[in-house]
């Protein structure tokens, strides 16, 4: 019975292990992996997300090699207590060598995993090392509430303000940006928090009312992506539903054009698109 | 072990009683319809499940001018020897008649039998001997093409979903002939059914009356469809929506309410909330059209008075010698509710081809308003003749800076249905909830922001609130007066604009500034 | 209780003090209802916390069976509130039932059975003391939970619109404006009243630990002589007594934004379901930094009492001294001391300024360390034992081994760009369940089966305790283990119907089987509620040390009278002295054993508590 025991607290981090193993073929991993139709195939879609990836795998093996060997240490130490069932215990206070050995080692992974990740935190958040292109040309203000997502572009060829201006475009859910570009979006809230996250670019950015908070990234395959929200903003926080379709700069222009061109239909502008919109 | 036994029993036992109770969504009828005195309102409830059904058994009412989703098929195999049959083999053919040719953009909007479920839904048989309906009861209202059969289960072959087995929910006696065709109908309505419960029920009800668990909570409240009024439509004030405007309204959301736009819904969906959601609005529509036929007569305490006159005329007769049989409270009900009851499938022949009528879909494409002019060049010019309009004609509600505090809300209102004063003063609208007029100076257009959106708004008004129609008021001349209409429009999308004074909500925060198009009003 | 009696016949020591404690008969209600004995507050909180264990467990259930079958009829509970929908819930009300289901389980279970029972019921008779030092004061703080209880109850009422929505985490200005959700009317007022009785509570129970803990140890109590429960639970109440007031201060901020026009998270010129535009001023982050500087230190305070707890049980159940003891103190120090500068790592993509994020960044990396000592130090302890694989046991290897995955996937997190994708996504969700239910709460099971003959005289059931055991951790890793993948997958937390975003709709069926995983854990419970009320009564009657363990409590009378000690103790060596080369045959020496007086076997004096 007590090998039962010993074998039982080994079962399931084996089933833990295979599972993990498992998940990226089962499209149990990063959006996308093990979907033969995904664009995206697990992988994200920015620079800074491969970045955020890489990290997360580098955390991964080690995390993975010390549960591994804890366990095998538990496992080890169960076995043996049912094996020596009656025997007499040992009586060991500790050990003055182990207590220093597992301080210093592990002190030195998490220091090495702390500095390891400064710069990538450094290039997503530090407004000072965002890349001038993205900085000087923001493409739109994405603005959050309960419980759509308001987008204000510029007018085609101007600079987006920190006011409205009587000729900006506005959309509702659907965030058109340049691909291969970085691309800045200022994020506000009309009214409680929200949070712009973007799973497939690994992008998350809590939207505080009150304060305008600057984003930015780069796509790097065209695509629609979705958008959606995450910090709890109320009973319709989970029907944020948006998307953000990345496209060649030329598509986007034409779509910038083509969303002027709708918002200033008076109706008369030309009849067929009208009665096909109407529809 | 005795405990373990004890507890696994108690256990089996709450289990028991979870499965005791189980609800079904339901409609909610009308406050007047509950007025009604009980005999005639249960045969108007009656004839109103007849003609709608439940939520979970709706009845696809084919009068109505609603895309309900057809199939079609065609019967292939029957047991030849049986009697009568519950299933038989059925290839479906060419989908409804939104095909368009194009094989690519049909596999995209329509769906195929073997994507759906079609238990529930029924069948209208046209050809074979089942023609026009079928000669087993659950069929005909009045001679007319109702739902028939209905389907119990559809398996489809696994290599080709287009053919496979239908199962029935009634009995086919005698069975159809190899070779019928018919459709199988409603698909649309029972899929925007579902979609309709998870994404819109919590607020705008089951019945589509406004009154979800949410709705209490909101501020405007949720739309209540049942009056047929739709506030951001593209047609004239008399019309209904078009499905344009409500697609519109789905997509785009509400801004600066609680109706968020479901911009990424496929486009299958968002067709069938539409039909779902006209369904409801019909449905609403019918019930009170019925209702008040019937209210002025045979409302509870109107009817019992009506009664007691009648009893006295009726003893009086009988004392003549006019009447041969006493009457009583009870046989002199009787005969004013068969009196009604005669009355009603006249009248509700009559409401529905009205109704029927209203939502017709060219006759709502042909009363769209569209400007008869482009619209004048937005220049300081126009926006001056504007401003001059909206001095005149908008200020006494949208207020003289246009921030939405005119005189008009402080004024007492009258309500068009009671004509009785509102006890507070303020604007109201058809549904009976406070409303005020809209502030302009936040940027945000409910019902859209294009010029055609803002036009529509100022010549039609809007539909349920006290902001009227002005089409024909700038000027006798129609272009004329549209092109005064535009100069309003220009004027409007100028407010926000305008430079005013500071207000206390427009201080600056340590991280950000506020925009402008928030200012702390009233 | 100073005075040193010399050894003796413990009969004729318990006549001598008989007469010295104040033996005074109560009646049924001072004695069961309103006592001021820490034993019976302990037993109190221990029964209350077990019920509402199971009201937080039901919350849950139907937050999975939501996730499991969005928009179908839930039982039960959609029946009886929703009929008119067909038993379909409200997105309102999800929001209500996963902010309940937290505000239940961390303030009105985990945090008051670790302080509440276990320190209430263990502190004084494992330090050797007749009762807290304000005892009270003690009664006051279990009387607090009531209005607490009342509260969380109270705002459930429809009328006040039908439960707190905003979360546990209750921030501005989804919680501040009354407006903005349905539950943050009269609800949240409610529950940040609830709160504030909790922290009263907490508080009361922390001055009375500290103060006991210090002054009041039996003679020869030397601070290192001190059971790892005692360190955990004297340190534990340090945090609490720092940590509590700023979270209570942050209520009174908010209750003052809601209802008396103060402003201090608001910003100016929000216009929220189109109330009046916001005066403003105030700084919504501020909420989170006050927050989360109670409620870091608060994860630890639902950590720490569980880890000392099992640090005795495993030395215990493996006749074998704690591996590491000094260490093993100094790493819960550092863990409470580092818990304080921590806070900021919930608020990684709060929009706080960068350069804090780095160094929270480097303070919850290294918090990591004491925690991995602890965990080499408990297998340390189990190795080369002579292992009893009883209930206890077993539930406290899965502490050590579902602690081994909740810190290493905290570590995730503490990475910070990692954080970005994680945040508010269901990896948190299972980090924090695999610390809080994995291990405390398992913790809790082992500590309930082996304070148990303590505390009635009898033993819990051993085969229902183990199958409570084996069915609740095949449930719990069932029901949390997936979510590590639904986290990566960015399955994001507090959705009423993730399966409306296409890239989540392959989870659904993963939801499914966890929430009948799940389920299995909640039917689970039962067998330890029964266990529990059944052996209460019934039970197999045992001695006051059916374990064989060194502490102070088991050589006291099981359960122990008024007043505790028939033999006042008198402490002369620590409390891991199992099979030492000292203890003659049996493989303990308990702590009040006085050494031999002499060095030949004839002069052994007979061990006062020899029937064990």
């Amino acid at each position: 019975m007590r090998y039962f025991w010993a074998a039982f607290f080994m079962f399931w981090p084996i089933v833990a292990i295979v599972f993990f193993a498992i998940s990226p073929a089962m499209n149990w991993w990063f959006p996308g992996a093990g979907d033969p139709d995904s664009l995206t195939k697990g992988q994200s879609m920015t620079p800074l997300g491969v970045d955020i990836d890489n990290l997360f795998y580098l955390i991964l093996i080690i995390t993975s090699v010390v549960f591994v060997l804890t366990h095998i240490a538990l496992g080890y130490v169960l076995f043996r207590g049912a094996r020596d069932e009656g025997k007499k215990a040992l009586f060991s206070h500790g050990s003055h060598a182990l207590e220093v050995m597992w301080t210093i080692v592990p002190t030195g992974i998490l220091i090495f995993i702390s500095l390891y990740q400064l710069d990538v935190w450094r290039k997503f958040r530090v407004i000072s090392s965002f890349p001038e292109a993205a900085v000087e040309a923001p493409v739109a203000e994405v603005t959050a509430r309960q419980f759509e997502w308001r987008i204000r572009y510029p007018a085609p060829g101007k600079k987006l303000q920190l006011k409205p201006q009587p000729d900006d475009l506005y959309t509702v859910n659907d965030l058109h940006v340049p691909t291969n570009r970085p691309v800045m979006i200022q994020l506000r809230s009309e009214d409680v928090q929200h949070s712009f996250f973007a799973p497939h670019l690994r992008v998350k950015q809590d939207a505080v009312p009150g304060q305008v908070i600057p984003i930015w990234f780069e796509v790097t395959q065209a695509g629609h992506y979705p958008l959606t929200c995450a910090e709890l903003c109320g009973w319709g926080h989970y029907k944020m539903k948006a998307r953000i379709v990345a496209e060649p700069q030329s598509q986007f222009g034409k779509y910038l054009h083509d969303l002027q061109h709708e918002q200033n239909d008076d109706g008369v502008q030309d009849k067929k698109s009208d009665d096909a919109e109407d529809e | 072990m005795r405990v373990l036994q004890l507890l696994i029993l108690t256990l089996v036992f709450a289990a028991c009683l979870l499965g005791c109770n189980r609800p079904e969504s339901t409609f909610v009828y009308n406050t007047k319809t509950e007025e009604l005195t009980r005999d005639v309102g249960s045969v108007v409830k009656e004839r109103l499940d007849g003609d709608f059904g439940s939520p979970k058994n709706s009845v696809a009412w084919l009068r109505m001018p609603i895309d309900y989703g057809t199939f079609k098929g065609e019967v292939v195999e029957v047991d030849k020897d049986a009697s009568s049959v519950y299933q038989f083999r059925v290839a479906f053919g060419s989908n409804d008649d939104k095909e368009t040719g194009d094989e690519e953009e049909d596999a995209e909007t329509s769906p195929t039998p073997g994507e759906m479920n079609l238990a529930g839904l029924a069948i209208i048989w046209k050809s074979g001997d089942y023609e026009g309906g079928s000669q087993i009861d659950g069929g005909k209202r009045d001679g007319e093409k109702m739902a028939t059969l209905q389907v119990a289960a559809w398996s489809k072959d696994e290599e080709n979903d287009e053919e496979g087995v239908l199962s029935l929910r009634q009995k086919m006696d005698p069975p159809p002939s190899v070779g019928d065709t018919f459709e199988i109908v409603g698909h649309k309505l029972s899929f925007g059914r579902q979609l309709y419960a998870a994404h819109c029920q919590h607020c705008h009800g089951t019945s589509g009356d406004g009154a979800g668990p949410t709705a209490e909570y909101l501020n405007p409240r949720p739309r209540d469809y049942r009056p047929g009024k739709f506030k951001f439509q593209s047609t004239l004030k008399t019309n209904r929506p078009t499905d344009g405007d409500l697609q519109r309204i789905i997509t785009k959301g509400i801004p600066g309410t609680y109706m968020p736009s479901f911009l990424l819904l496929e486009d299958d969906e968002l067709d069938s909330i539409i039909q779902y959601v006209k369904w409801l609005s019909m449905r609403g529509e019918y019930e009170i059209k019925l209702v008040s036929q019937l209210y002025f007569d045979y409302e509870q305490v109107v009817f019992d008075e009506a009664v007691e006159s009648a009893l006295k005329d009726g003893l009086e007769e009988f004392e003549d010698g006019t009447r041969d049989e006493e009457p009583t409270k009870g046989s002199i009900r009787d005969e004013l509710v068969a009196t009604a009851n005669a009355d009603l499938p006249d009248i509700a022949e009559q409401e529905s081809n009205v109704l029927a009528d209203a939502w017709n879909k060219e006759k709502l494409e042909s009363a769209v308003v569209v400007p008869l002019v482009a619209r004048t060049p937005d220049t300081a010019e126009s926006r001056a003749r504007g401003r001059v309009l909206y001095v005149q004609n908008c200020s006494a509600c949208h207020g003289a800076t246009g921030r939405g505090d005119g005189e008009q809300v402080n004024a007492y209102m009258v309500n068009d249905q009671t004509r009785e004063k509102y006890p507070v003063p303020g604007l109201f609208d058809d549904w009976g909830q406070s409303i005020k007029p809209r502030n302009l100076t936040r940027g945000i257009y409910r019902g859209g922001r294009r010029p055609v959106d803002l036009f529509r708004r100022v010549f039609e008004g809007i539909n349920g609130t006290p902001m009227p129609p002005f089409k024909g008021k700038f000027n006798n001349d129609k272009k004329i007066n549209d092109a005064r209409t535009w100069d309003l429009v220009n004027y409007i999308y100028h407010i926000p604009f305008e430079t005013r004074g500071k207000s206390a909500g427009d201080s600056a925060t340590k991280h950000g500034r506020t925009a402008a198009s928030t200012p702390s009003t009233r | 209780m100073s005075t040193i009696n010399p050894a003796s016949t413990p009969e004729a020591l318990a006549h001598a003090v008989h007469g010295e404690a104040a033996h005074h008969e109560v009646g049924f209600v001072r004695k069961y209802l309103f006592s001021t004995d820490h034993k019976m507050i302990g037993v109190q909180f221990l029964i209350t916390t077990l019920l509402m264990l199971m009201v937080g467990g039901a919350l849950a259930l139907c937050v999975r069976w939501q996730l499991a079958y969005p928009w179908d009829r839930m039982p039960i509970v959609g029946d009886l509130l929703f009929p008119q929908q067909g038993g379909q819930i409200s997105p309102e009300f999800y929001t209500m039932l996963f902010t309940m289901h937290a505000t239940v389980m961390i303030f009105l279970v985990i945090i008051p059975v670790l302080a509440g029972a276990f320190g209430n019921f263990c502190i004084p008779l494992m330090i050797g003391a007749d009762d807290m030092a304000f005892p009270t004061l003690n009664m006051l703080s279990y009387w607090f939970m009531w209005p607490a209880i009342a509260c969380f109850g109270l705002s459930f009422l429809e009328v006040f619109g039908g439960g707190p929505a905003a979360g546990w985490t209750s921030y501005p200005l989804l919680a501040d404006l009354p407006q903005a959700a349905p539950g943050s009317g009269w609800s949240q007022n409610f529950w940040l009243l609830g709160v504030t009785f909790v922290g009263f509570s907490s508080m009361m129970g922390s001055i009375n630990y500290l103060t006991t803990i210090i002054n009041m140890r039996a003679p020869g109590m030397t601070l290192f002589r001190m059971p790892m429960t005692i360190w955990a639970m004297f340190i534990t109440a340090i945090l609490q007594a720092f940590a509590l007031p700023v979270l209570t201060a942050a209520g009174f901020m908010q209750v003052g934004d809601r209802m008396f026009g103060t402003v201090f998270f608001i910003p100016s010129g929000i216009v929220v379901n189109n109330a009046a535009p916001t005066i403003g001023g105030g700084q919504p982050l501020l909420w989170q930094h006050l927050f989360w500087f109670y409620s870091h230190p608060a994860v630890y305070i639902m950590l720490l009492p569980a880890m000392g707890m099992v640090s005795d049980m495993l030395s215990t159940m493996c006749r074998k001294p704690l591996f590491g003891y000094k260490p093993m103190v100094y790493a819960i120090a550092a863990i409470a001391g580092l818990g304080f500068i921590v806070w900021g790592h919930h608020m990684f993509t709060s929009g706080m300024n960068p350069a804090l994020g780095m160094t929270f960044m480097i303070s919850t990396m290294m918090i990591a360390l004491p925690s991995a000592i602890k965990t080499f130090n408990w297998i340390g302890t189990i190795w080369g034992g002579n292992i009893r694989f009883n209930t206890v046991f077993l539930n406290c290897v899965a502490f050590v081994s579902m602690f081994i995955v909740g810190g290493l996937s905290g570590i995730f997190m503490a990475a910070v760009p990692v954080d970005i994708y994680f945040h508010d996504t269901y990896f948190i969700v299972a980090l924090f369940h695999y610390i809080l239910f994995g291990s405390t709460l398992f913790g809790v099971f082992g500590a309930i089966v082996y304070w148990f003959p303590k505390m009635f005289g009898r033993m819990m059931n051993e085969k229902l305790g183990k199958l409570h055991f084996v069915l609740t951790f095949i449930g719990f890793n069932g029901t949390f283990f997936p979510m590590h993948m639904l986290g990566i997958g960015g399955m994001p937390r507090r959705y009423a119907d993730p399966y409306l975003h296409p890239y989540l709709h392959h989870l659904q069926p993963m939801n499914q089987i966890m929430t009948w995983f799940a389920i299995l854990m909640g039917v689970a419970q039962f067998i330890l509620l029964a266990n529990f009320f059944y052996s209460m009564f019934f039970g197999e009657k045992c001695g006051r040390n059916p374990w064989g363990a060194n502490s102070l409590e088991w050589s006291a009378p099981s359960p122990p009278p008024h007043g505790n000690f028939d033999v006042p103790p008198v402490v002369y060596r620590g409390p891991y002295e199992f099979s030492s080369p000292l203890s003659g045959d049996k493989d303990f020496l308990p702590q009040t054993e006085p050494p031999p007086l002499a060095n030949t076997e004839e002069d052994e004096p007979p061990d006062p508590d020899e029937t064990a």
